[in-house]
């Protein structure tokens, strides 16, 4: 610390200096923005009444846009697709974290004999593959394909984990108008890849539907019951501990707790067996309870309510969007021989075309990206900074791989974790715009309609500047609570 | 590392000079308009028809160019506001003439048009909507010009038919006729193939065919919305029937099934073209398109296209509705009185006989459409049988579109879009997806109205007009058509003979 | 999480229950040395193999679109729908004594209306891309890189409560400001402008905390070093800090050139002559309702992500090094 009064006088010129060109373009590009759009976000401004060729008064309402946002369908129906979309974070993150820790790794087995072999193997499998694909006089389709393989393969023997690292990170890199046209295209209903691939197997599927007994099929329900059961006394169990070991407050786990539930309590009125959905229910409120028994012998730190609700969350919420995703499996699984049933057979979906389809059809382009994402990149950085000496001693000690990374991993990536999540839930409550209006125009039947495309239609289109604003201010609100939530809850970690 | 941010800055400042050099030169030493319409090849045509007249009738020379890059609404409302946007806009039948001149957006051209010779008397009867902006006092106000005009007919395909040994359509037609003799012909064109291949027509126009019920998306004055109706919602179901069940036109996975390859007008040329459509619903303008396959066609020794058109099915009150593009002049234009001659220049000879040439749809004049060249041009004699049936159905039964001044059309659009998608996908049932969009229009009414208290003054006389009407109508007596707003009421009640 | 207990500051990194001496550890040294050796290297080399089939697979998924889209690009229309990826043949055009597909060079013939009926003038808003992205890049970066270096170097009163502001901005969806924005652009006479969309990309918050923490990285002794060699600040950012953020800067380029490259909704509100558009408004015009070229459109799209890729694979060894996340508080 300097203490010489001179030195300090010419430090804070140098900062105000240095700092001035951004500070600008901060105030100008930022802040007044921010403040102009809180002050529409109380206003009547609409360009019918106010504009270059216009000039009615533009008048304070207080609170009036917001009320008629409350009111009106279509935005809850908006909001619903851009959670919707965000189911896609959880997902994706995990995703990347996989990737990360898979490219983290040696790639040559330590020593250059390891190497040489490696490469040889690689080098014998790709030859062999296109040596089987050219001999048995394949299509050109295969001999592409066994190619394409042969020459990642050998790539990646040959240049270890920059080949890998590169080829996950492009379509991320990439991302924008010119991969969304290429995904609106892979999409096609009839030209499109992605429906030629799947178009042989599903009539494959269509043929062993017909063939086995119905009943057998969709007994499939059944097990995505059981499946949906089994997640949440894994989510239970997983809460009982962190609340036990003082990890996570009591509110928190009970919180937290009410997410695993709700799956089976969706699963009583959209499973197309209501017994199904009430023994589901039943099983799953029938774990809760016996958690909170074994609950009640007692725990071995205290800590405070809402301790942890952050990570709490995390998990419920992963866990949760795996059991819906079951829910919905099994419930294709019910319908399924009714479906193979017509003569066309069990057919590709028309992705962007269909309300139903939409959707998840971004999301797995969302997924495609996500992999390799800039999360991916934030956590190999980090990856590289968790101290060596943790895992020596837990090898010491005997600890698996899994053990390893809940205990060191983990924790170890909590900071960028946070971060990730942070970044993800604002970026996700304000995107789907660019798709929306490369892809479906925010159709069919606003099924693709996000806030953000919302906000574009309001003020761009008919012109409610004042209401649109109030949407974004609606918006920066949702982020702001989740953010203050996870910062008052979710970094302990980052704390320390 | 100092230098390597200098010789960046040196490079960037390289480039930009470079762009800028390489800006198009913009500067003329004529002044420079712009015309906002859309990539059409046929504009440089007309913009040199359009300099040969300002010549030929002595008016001062200008440049016109063609921006088609900013043709849509919301990039023509960015910039309309933003004072940047070009100065003559295409205007679609989308409500745009009302919605811009709410926004301030458009001059008023009625003075101009009547000391230049574009008022609304140079054009359709039934253009009147998309010519002609409610102002706050109920007054009719002029603001566009029709480039050219478009009414939907069943364009029919005589091969196909005669292919499928199926009768012919009538010129007119009941919904039931329709029904029963598509039946029939995709049964009989589909026999014996694995998958649906052969569709009777491409679609049919849900809007005409409920008018012919006799059901208005609005009431008399326009200040309701009345598609709450059984007739409507019966006929959604209809529609929908057609689609699933005697799948006489295609449904929306059927359509997404298609490979759409390039072409104007999208596949629906091309299917009839290929005899897949029987029928197609289509505006005059579609000659363009089937011109070129008569061009593929002479090229390889086929047969030209053998037409003819076949009338809208119709429950009980036979129409069509009339549409158009229409010219507007932007009120930031810097030369307005020049852009006046371009207006004038659409209701001119030169201008109207391009269109009867190019097959662009109906001329905006409809004199034009009783020439000679217009009903027999002598290269394609096979549209011999199509060219006057667009006319005459333009000029008799056309309607134009009803838009009320209280309900932004984007919103109709939306909420009709929504009823019709939930509908389709097993959402909700035709009734409640008939009173869900008309619930939610008459919610935007009572907005707008909140929003905008000028227009309450309108809104309020509109509403005794409408208790008038009513109470006229329930003593059963006739109406003064004076009234009437909407202009399928006003067509409708001449129709019924309620009018006086 | 329950051990996430266990490395908290002031708790033992081993839990009590495993005993130091494991079973696994025992059964390790009672095997003779050299068959150890052989079975591990074996268990590593299938191990390291699976890794590699694993990722193999992946990196798979991830190319598999980019190649649909090359060969798709070499096809002519009428082949574009049929579900053979691989053209039947490749039309080529010599130019300049260079066969170069047919596709590729039609792109860029915009006075062909057969084949580009709207006149897609493709060379401009490729250029025009690369220039407005170009310039962002490098006025974000000196802007970031100097307000980084005051709030991680310099001392002054009140510094790191703007840091957090600028930090909490990072939190703010960008839509909030998109109507005001684009109010100010309309007053400063900036619409349809290459300025308009340079200078509101020329600040980040984003890239001022990603130097930052780079900068802080850094070893304080140098400063003090320099200052006893009586350089100024001028010349301490200039010419230690800076190149030793190196990685930190090629990072944040490689960020914004990204995004300024792909930006859409910006140049889409912004842009009105068509002279101007950038790569990812003028691709639209390929996809259009009327005419969709596909061939011409898959063509755009390689020539519009090859730029990308190359910057990517240059520059990738650097990326992770540039990302010092630290302490997200700092």
């Amino acid at each position: 610390m300097r203490t010489r009064g001179t030195r300090t006088v010419r430090n804070v010129g140098a900062g105000v200096a240095f700092l001035m060109p951004n500070l600008l373009g901060f105030l100008v590009f930022t802040l007044v923005p921010l403040v102009f759009s809180m002050v529409l976000a109380f206003s009547n401004w609409d360009l019918k009444l106010h504009n270059q060729y216009k000039d009615k008064h533009i008048q304070f309402i207080g609170l009036d846009n917001f009320i008629q946002l409350i009111n009106e369908p279509n935005f809850w129906k908006y909001l619903g697709n851009t959670f919707y979309l965000m189911m896609l974070l959880p997902f994706g993150i995990a995703a990347s974290l996989i990737a990360a820790i898979l490219l983290s790794k040696d790639l040559r087995g330590g020593s250059r004999r390891m190497w040489v072999s490696l490469l040889l193997t690689a080098i014998m499998v790709g030859s062999l593959l296109l040596l089987l694909a050219t001999g048995q006089g394949r299509s050109g389709m295969v001999i592409l394909m066994a190619s394409l393989v042969a020459s990642i393969f050998i790539g990646g023997a040959i240049g270890g984990q920059t080949i890998y690292r590169t080829l996950f990170y492009i379509p991320n890199f990439t991302a924008g108008v010119a991969t969304m046209l290429l995904w609106k295209h892979l999409f096609n209903q009839q030209s499109g890849p992605i429906n030629s691939v799947l178009r042989g197997p599903l009539l494959g599927l269509t043929d062993v539907v017909r063939q086995s007994p119905s009943t057998l099929v969709q007994a499939g329900l059944w097990v995505a019951a059981g499946l949906i059961a089994l997640g949440a006394w894994f989510g239970f169990r997983r809460l009982r501990r962190a609340w036990a070991d003082g990890d996570c407050g009591s509110s928190a786990a009970v919180f937290c707790g009410l997410f695993l539930i709700l799956p089976a309590i969706l699963a009583v009125p959209w499973s197309p067996l209501p017994r199904v959905g009430w023994t589901v229910l039943a099983v799953t409120i029938g774990v809760a309870i016996w958690q909170l028994i074994v609950a009640f012998r007692g725990r071995e730190f205290y800590g405070r309510p809402w301790d942890g609700v952050g990570s709490a969350l995390m998990t419920a919420t992963s866990l949760m969007s795996v059991q819906l995703v079951m829910l919905g499996l099994g419930i294709v699984c019910y319908y399924l021989p009714a479906m193979a049933a017509v003569p066309d057979g069990l057919t590709p979906p028309n992705w962007l075309t269909d309300y139903d389809w939409a959707k998840p059809a971004m999301m797995l382009m969302g997924f495609w990206g996500a992999i390799g994402s800039n999360n991916m990149l934030l956590y190999l950085a980090a990856l590289t900074n968790v101290p060596a000496e943790l895992y020596e001693a837990a090898d010491i000690d005997g600890a698996s791989r899994m053990g390893k990374f809940w205990n060191i991993t983990w924790p170890q990536l909590a900071p960028t974790t946070f971060f990730i999540v942070v970044m993800g839930v604002i970026s996700g409550l304000q995107g789907g715009f660019e798709q929306a209006r490369v892809m479906t125009k925010g159709g069919p039947a606003g099924s693709t309609t996000t806030l953000s495309y919302m906000i574009y239609s309001q003020g761009f289109e008919i012109g409610r500047l004042g209401y649109a604003s109030a949407v974004s201010w609606m918006l920066f609100a949702m982020v702001l609570v989740i953010t203050l939530f996870n910062w008052k809850f979710g970094n302990k970690y980052v704390n320390d | 590392m100092k230098y390597l941010f200098i010789a960046c800055l040196v490079v960037l400042t390289g480039a930009s000079v470079l762009t800028a050099l390489w800006l198009p030169e913009s500067r003329s030493s004529l002044p420079v308009l712009y015309w906002v319409t859309d990539p059409n090849p046929a504009r440089q045509d007309q913009i040199n028809i359009f300099k040969q007249w300002l010549k030929k009738n002595g008016y001062p020379d200008m440049e016109l160019r063609v921006d088609s890059a900013n043709n849509d609404q919301s990039k023509k409302i960015i910039q309309g506001v933003s004072g940047v946007a070009g100065d003559i806009w295409d205007l679609y039948s989308n409500g745009e003439t009302q919605y811009y001149y709410e926004i301030g957006l458009l001059r008023d051209v009625t003075e101009p048009a009547l000391r230049m010779g574009f008022d609304p008397s140079h054009t359709w009867k039934a253009g009147e909507p998309e010519l002609m902006a409610t102002t706050h006092d109920g007054q009719l106000r002029q603001f566009a010009f029709p480039c050219n005009a478009t009414v939907g007919l069943f364009l029919v395909n005589r091969q196909t038919f005669r292919d499928h040994q199926q009768p012919l359509p009538p010129k007119e037609w009941k919904v039931d006729e329709f029904e029963r003799l598509g039946r029939e012909y995709v049964r009989a064109a589909n026999k014996g193939l694995p998958s649906r291949r052969y569709f009777y027509a491409d679609g049919v126009n849900l809007l005409t065919w409920m008018r012919s019920c006799g059901v208005g998306e609005y009431n008399e004055t326009l200040t309701r919305c009345t598609m709450d109706d059984p007739r409507f919602a019966r006929l959604l179901e209809r529609w929908k029937n057609w689609m699933e069940v005697d799948h006489i036109i295609p449904s929306n996975a059927d359509l997404a099934a298609m490979t759409a390859s390039g072409g104007y007008g999208g596949t629906s040329p091309q299917k009839f073209n290929s005899g897949e459509y029987a029928m197609i619903h289509a505006g005059r303008y579609l000659l363009i398109q089937m011109r070129q396959f008569d061009a593929d066609r002479k090229k390889k020794g086929l047969p030209l296209l053998d037409m003819t058109t076949a009338g809208l099915p119709y429950d009980e009150f036979a129409n069509v509705t009339f549409v158009t593009r229409s010219a507007a002049v932007y009120v930031g234009s810097k030369h307005p009185e020049l852009a006046y001659y371009f207006l004038s220049y659409l209701a001119s000879e030169d201008y109207n006989m391009q269109i009867v040439r190019d097959a662009d749809s109906l001329p905006p004049n409809p004199a034009y459409t009783r020439t000679e060249a217009y009903l027999h041009p002598p290269d394609h004699p096979n549209e011999w049988d199509v060219h006057g049936a667009f006319a005459k159905a333009a000029e008799t039964i056309a309607i134009g579109n009803s838009y009320s001044p209280f309900v932004l059309r984007q919103i109709y659009n939306r909420e009709l879009d929504e009823a019709t998608q939930e509908f389709l996908t097993d959402r909700i049932s035709a009734d409640q997806a008939v009173r869900q969009l008309a619930s939610r229009l008459n919610q935007a009414i009572d907005r707008t109205l909140v929003e905008n208290p000028e227009l309450k003054p309108l809104y309020d006389k509109l509403v005794k007009d409408q208790q008038t009407i009513d109470s006229l109508r329930a003593r059963g007596e006739k109406v003064p058509l004076s009234l009437i707003r909407d202009p399928f009421h006003r067509a409708y009640y001449q129709y019924k003979g309620w009018a006086q | 999480m329950s051990t996430i207990n266990s490395i908290r500051p002031g708790q033992s990194t081993e839990p009590a229950s495993i005993p130091p001496d494991s079973a696994k550890v025992d059964k390790l040294l009672n095997r003779p040395p050299g068959d150890r050796r052989r079975s591990r290297s074996v268990r590593t080399y299938f191990s390291v193999s699976l890794l590699h089939l694993v990722l193999g697979a992946i990196s798979l998924v991830m190319v598999l679109p980019f190649v649909w889209m090359l060969l798709t690009s070499l096809k002519p229309l009428s082949e574009v729908a049929s579900t053979d990826w691989i053209p039947s043949s490749v039309d080529t055009v010599q130019t300049t004594g260079v066969p170069v597909p047919r596709n590729y060079v039609d792109v860029f013939d915009y006075n062909n209306p057969d084949i580009n009926h709207r006149g897609i003038q493709f060379a401009r808003f490729y250029w025009n891309s690369i220039f407005v992205a170009a310039w962002a890049t490098f006025l974000q970066v000196l802007t970031s890189a100097m307000a980084a270096f005051s709030f991680a170097r310099l001392k002054w009163p009140g510094r790191d409560r703007v840091f957090l502001l600028y930090l909490s901005t990072m939190m703010l969806p960008g839509l909030v400001m998109m109507i005001p924005n684009f109010q100010i652009m309309i007053s400063l006479g900036l619409v349809d402008t290459f300025t308009g969309l340079i200078v509101p990309a020329a600040f980040s918050a984003f890239g001022t905390f990603l130097m930052r923490q780079f900068m802080l990285s850094i070893p304080q002794s140098l400063d003090e070093a320099a200052e006893i060699d009586g350089a100024g600040k001028w010349r301490l950012f200039w010419e230690i800090i800076l190149p030793l953020s190196r990685p930190g800067l090629i990072t944040l380029t490689i960020f914004t050139f990204m995004g300024n490259y792909n930006s859409f909704f910006w140049p889409l509100v912004m842009l009105r002559s068509e002279a101007k558009y950038t790569l990812p408004i003028g691709l639209l015009f390929f996809d259009s309702s009327q005419g969709q070229a596909t061939h011409l459109l898959m063509a755009a799209v390689t020539m519009s992500v090859v730029p990308m890729i190359v910057l990517f694979v240059l520059l990738q060894k650097y990326l992770v090094k540039g990302i010092q996340l630290g302490a997200v508080k700092g």
